[in-house]
């Protein structure tokens, strides 16, 4: 099929029926819809072009261009102006369309008739919200708050507008929500606690590293756009480490690949110091001006720290220590990539201080090409009027100390004296179980799949089975869906206006709406003002959500003078040309040397972790014992992000099924041969699969990529993970990360 | 419809939104075909059927779409609803809010029959080519690469005398016998 | 001056990605099964690590096309220009020669339309100008378009281990080997 003008063969031949008459006809056959036709040059002005912007939770939030002909989306591509996106998206970007216009797709407000039971019928929009309201009216009467409605949300959608669901929570009442966050809250609250924010350089400026190391993350499959600039850093002279316990895509990449015992990663940091500090190669300038405790923590490294010590601890040999860390600390400049993976164990927020110091300490915070590299979320300045709505008058709420909801949670803290009652969202399960007085009645879930992204499966669904409403929004049948009372058809990308950034590069994207919503779908923020109208007819005054919204006016409300300037436009609709990358003072983060920490400085012993139950210094924290055989490890696939795009018959296309990779070592002495189907199991649950053997996981390991495949497969990783807790999170995110790799599982043959 | 053809009632049928739509357009499917619905027919089980095979909100064996049939890759809004949508405009028609459902929607393309018959039925006197050849084409052609495929998948998921499986026989026997009656074109 | 345009496959820059197969597969919407291009893993004999270096593999745009040669009604077609082979859809009538002749499977059969198809180079992009869709895509700059007859000799190769050799038909695409890290294990 070509992108020359469908059916132009078909309309000269129509008309010709009507000007040349019966006599001229040519037989039938010539019009079988699919006679190929021969393709001319492309041209651009046969398309509506539209920019949108990639949603998802990726590092790369893709600008994109799409083209649209009769009203229909035919292809997209990457947006050239960004110099990140590049022109081109990747594996899941370039499925869309086929988000679009699967026959699967969620198109209509349906109800199950009997949680699980499959019979779904469908219902109108105002009989949906009409079911809804009258739940929340019931909560109400029987609580006297809303407190007995929970939401859980995360990162599905992280277009500004989605904030929308928070403030629709809001608009209702005082709620319970569901916060903190799954993915980066250790590393987070460590970056806090040493810098005083979470602030990485422009990951566009890796190219001026003289050192790379990439700990812990796969940017080859997660970042792909970031790679270039590792590439070019290599081509450039730079010697790039890669540290996993997994030989990854990046590490095929580098130039020298360790692998590590898994949650090592602080001891393979401290022991490094110990070295750079005997070697006298630490930055005197950096740690006596812009640092304290230095000298505490040199203390701390000689008195508790060898190169040894870490060698044992890690598996890495002592001189191949002492060489990489003295590599690191002579290049100028050098940078640590610390990765999200890195940091899901229970230790791993003093695994990512104990990395951070040894950026500070050889004086590379500050530096273009170099620093501690994270993630950022100075982009993320947005007005948040979706996400900001009031509680109606005389709502009752939850009484004591309210903190932040989530690494994302833009409100400025409540100043009433009700909040919002909180539970972890990474133990879920066990927040809707242990809930009470009142008991969390019903569940919104929304950007979110529970079943396939929370942990300990079997718990939530006993979770659930207490719930007497669950409604979920969303585009595909998933797990979820099917344990849902009620669930509302979504937009996608293309359906809505929004606007988003990333927090990694420093890029901005509008989001336009390409195609008009199809079936009966609903953005977000039209599902709220639909409920919000519901709400007030049913019982004037109970919901503050506007009730006549735009997508497109409300993503224009997210705007204000401080994104205009940042990023040196002087109108959003500056951005309908192409993204915009923001003016940038410097590549470096903390170029100007002014922390946020308490003191001011980079902080080697910080007396607030101390305070909130840390070590104030980085020290050694041990990870978690295992309680079986096997570690398992559950990282991300390439092929999705989460639970979406694996199901795509696109994507089965390149991906097919689920696989265990494991050493040949442990599957011979298990009697295990390639492709066999094994069983994998633990205390939480167990999973069927076919293993494949390789060297590129450690012997007693067992690595499984999550991934939810649709139609009906069962595979789910979350039937072998716990809720075990990370060790930080609750500082800045509101709750404490989970260690998803602390895990540790058993597996025979079937 | 004078001539009892069960045209409208299947076009209503495959429209249906709920069970109610349902139970009115079956009886007069049956009663078109000179069948009997199942005695006791439990209308929420039908429901519930008719969802699970053409609406959602699961992954559905029998997508109502031209386009999921005629194209293997199982697209929506592809080069059979274009063709739809090209036929209904020919005809001074239109699928109201176009792009927001599929023009190939079986409940219009059904619906686009009735207005060519009509059409042709009006033209009893003085027959227009364009309208004989257009409709020729949308059964013989459009109709015809896609509704076996359709009727055969719906035939294997839904229940066995069911109103599922009854609207499908109806549809089956209404095609057949439309294709076999629709002329071809005439020359010279 | 003619060019001769070919793929160059940097597979040390090839991170494995796929962005390319859906590349093509967005720009074209083959049916299922019907796939143009396809990412190859390497296999451990020739490169040690089971999945972490790939051949991404189109048509090869032959000097001396298989396909060419046995198609009975001239679907296929070599551009003077810049040697894209290209086969014209219109043209075909599925009789399968070329199918089974090409030593690269390039083209592959559509069931539903009941012809063959294959990679044309996105010879409609290239007459406006632009790069295939895959080559566009691709993040790391591994999949290039190349035009042989200007480019310098470098290290690109063109019967890489894991490549059919085929002097007959004298394939088109260049490839660039992977590299190894050293590897320091627990």
């Amino acid at each position: 099929m070509s992108h020359t003008p469908s059916g132009l063969n078909r309309r000269q031949f129509l008309k010709g029926l009507t000007m040349a008459g019966a006599a001229s006809l040519l037989p039938l056959r010539l019009l079988m819809p699919y006679t190929a036709q021969a393709a001319t040059a492309f041209n651009a002005k046969d398309f509506q072009v539209f920019r949108n912007a990639c949603p998802r939770n990726c590092y790369d939030t893709c600008s994109i261009k799409t083209y649209v002909k009769d009203g229909v989306v035919q292809f997209i591509e990457g947006a050239p102006e960004s110099t990140f996106t590049a022109g081109g998206l990747c594996v899941k970007g370039y499925a869309y369309p086929r988000r679009v216009y699967s026959p699967d797709r969620i198109k209509y407000p349906m109800v199950q008739d009997g949680r699980r039971s499959g019979n779904w019928r469908r219902v109108s929009w105002d009989e949906a919200m009409d079911r809804i309201a009258k739940k929340i009216l019931e909560i109400k009467e029987k609580d006297g708050s809303l407190l007995g409605l929970g939401l859980t949300k995360y990162s599905g959608n992280f277009g500004i507008t989605n904030y929308g669901v928070e403030g629709m929570m809001s608009s209702l009442g005082y709620t319970t929500r569901f916060v903190g966050t799954p993915c980066w809250p250790a590393g987070i609250d460590a970056q806090n606690y040493d810098l005083g924010d979470m602030w990485c350089n422009d990951p566009e400026d890796m190219v001026k590293a003289r050192y790379v190391i990439v700990w812990g993350a796969n940017p080859a499959w997660c970042s792909v756009h970031s790679m270039k600039y590792i590439m070019e850093a290599k081509r450039r002279g730079a010697k790039v480490v890669v540290i996993d316990p997994v030989f990854t895509q990046t590490a095929a990449k580098a130039d020298v690949f360790w692998q590590p015992e898994t949650s090592s990663d602080g001891a393979l940091a401290l022991g490094m110091a110990r070295h750079i500090l005997d070697k006298g190669l630490v930055d005197k300038g950096f740690v006596t001006d812009n640092a304290l405790g230095f000298e505490e923590f040199a203390a701390y490294l000689r008195q508790n720290v060898t190169v040894e010590w870490a060698a044992g601890l890690s598996g890495i040999p002592a001189e191949q220590i002492r060489e990489v860390a003295e590599e690191f600390a002579t290049a100028d400049p050098a940078t640590i990539w610390i990765g999200y993976g890195m940091q899901r164990h229970t230790n791993g927020g003093a695994s990512v201080r104990a990395i951070d110091a040894l950026a500070a300490m050889t004086g590379n915070v500050g530096k273009e090409g170099g620093g501690a590299r994270y993630g950022h979320l100075r982009t993320w300045g947005f007005n948040y009027h979706a996400l900001l709505q009031k509680q109606p008058e005389g709502s009752v709420g939850f009484v004591g100390a309210g903190g932040p909801k989530g690494e994302f949670d833009f409100t400025k803290g409540e100043a009433a004296s009700y909040t919002d009652r909180t539970f972890n969202i990474n133990k879920t399960a066990q927040g809707i179980l242990d809930a009470k007085d009142p008991a969390i009645r019903m569940l919104w879930v929304s950007c979110k799949n529970p079943f396939a992204q929370d942990f300990d499966r079997p718990k939530l669904e006993k979770a659930f089975d207490t719930l007497e409403m669950v409604v979920t929004v969303d585009q595909f049948f998933n797990e979820t869906v099917a344990n849902s009372d009620i669930v509302l058809p979504v937009t996608t990308l293309f359906e809505e206006w929004t606007v988003n950034v990333s927090y990694w590069h420093y890029w901005l994207g509008i989001n336009e709406q390409a195609i008009t919503p199809m079936y009966e779908t609903k953005s977000n923020i039209e599902i709220a003002a639909l409920l919000s109208k519901k709400m007030n007819e049913l019982a004037p005054g109970s919901c503050t959500f506007p009730q006549d919204i735009d997508t497109r006016e409300w993503m224009e409300k997210e705007f204000n003078q401080g994104i205009y300037d940042y990023f040196g436009i002087k109108h959003w609709t500056d951005l309908k040309n192409g993204p915009v990358k923001a003016k940038l003072a410097s590549t470096a983060s903390w170029h100007d040397m002014k922390f946020g920490t308490p003191s001011g400085k980079y902080e080697f012993r910080s007396d607030l972790c101390a305070e909130h139950g840390h070590e104030a210094l980085p020290k050694y924290k041990e990870g978690r014992k295992p309680y079986d055989e096997f570690r398992l490890l559950t990282p991300h696939s390439k092929f999705g992000i989460h639970s979406q795009f694996i199901n795509l018959d696109w994507m089965h296309e390149y991906n097919k099924e689920p696989f265990l990779y494991m050493h040949p070592d442990d599957a011979h002495a298990k009697n295990i041969k390639d492709l066999d189907t094994v069983r994998v199991f633990n205390k939480v649950g167990e999973l069927r699969i076919k293993a494949k053997l390789t060297r590129n996981v450690a012997p007693k390991s067992l690595v499984i990529y999550e991934a939810w495949f649709g139609r009906g497969n069962a595979f789910n990783v979350q039937n072998l993970v716990d809720d075990e807790a990370a060790d930080m999170g609750a500082y800045k995110t509101g709750a404490p990360g989970v260690a998803i790799h602390g895990q540790f599982a058993n597996v025979e043959r079937v | 419809m004078s001539d009892h053809t069960p045209l409208e009632a299947l076009r209503d049928f495959f429209a249906a939104s709920d069970a109610d739509g349902l139970k009115d357009s079956a009886v007069r499917i049956a009663r078109c075909v000179g069948a009997d619905l199942p005695a006791g027919t439990d209308w929420a089980a039908a429901e519930y059927e008719f969802n699970r095979l053409f609406v959602g909100p699961a992954a559905v064996p029998a997508p109502p779409f031209a386009s999921a049939w005629s194209e293997t890759d199982r697209t929506l809004m592809g080069r059979a609803t274009m063709e739809a949508r090209q036929t209904y405009h020919r005809l001074g028609l239109a699928v109201p809010g176009e792009g927001v459902i599929p023009d190939d929607h079986l409940a219009y393309e059904l619906e686009a029959v009735l207005a060519m018959k009509a059409m042709l039925a009006a033209q009893a006197g003085a027959p227009d080519e364009e309208t004989a050849v257009l409709h020729a084409w949308f059964v013989g052609e459009h109709l015809a690469r896609w509704l076996p495929p359709f009727i055969r998948t719906v035939r294997e998921h839904a229940t066995g005398g069911g109103v599922v499986a009854l609207a499908a026989d109806a549809l089956a026997s209404w095609f057949e016998s439309e294709r076999n009656s629709t002329a071809a074109p005439r020359r010279g | 001056m003619k060019k001769h345009y070919a793929f160059l496959v940097d597979s040390e820059k090839c991170i494995g990605c796929f962005t390319c197969a859906m590349a093509c597969r967005n720009y074209y919407h083959q049916v299922e099964g019907v796939v143009w291009r396809q990412v190859y893993p390497l296999g451990e004999p020739i490169y040690p690590h089971r999945e972490r270096a790939f051949f991404s593999l189109a048509c090869n745009h032959c000097e001396n096309p298989a396909c060419l040669n046995v198609c009975p009604v001239e679907a296929y077609t070599k551009r003077e220009e810049d040697g894209v082979v290209v086969h014209h859809q219109e043209k075909c009538i599925g009789c399968g020669n070329c199918i089974r002749s090409c030593p690269y499977g390039a083209p592959v059969y559509n069931p539903v339309e009941k012809r063959a198809e294959k990679c044309s180079f996105c010879h409609e992009r290239l007459d406006a100008g632009l790069l295939p869709a895959c080559v566009q895509s691709c993040p790391t700059g591994a999949l290039k378009l190349v035009d042989l007859a200007t480019m310098e000799p470098g290290n690109e190769i063109q019967f890489p281990a894991g490549f059919p050799k085929n002097e007959k038909v004298n394939p088109s695409t260049r490839f660039i080997m992977p590299k190894v890290p050293t590897l320091v294990r627990r």
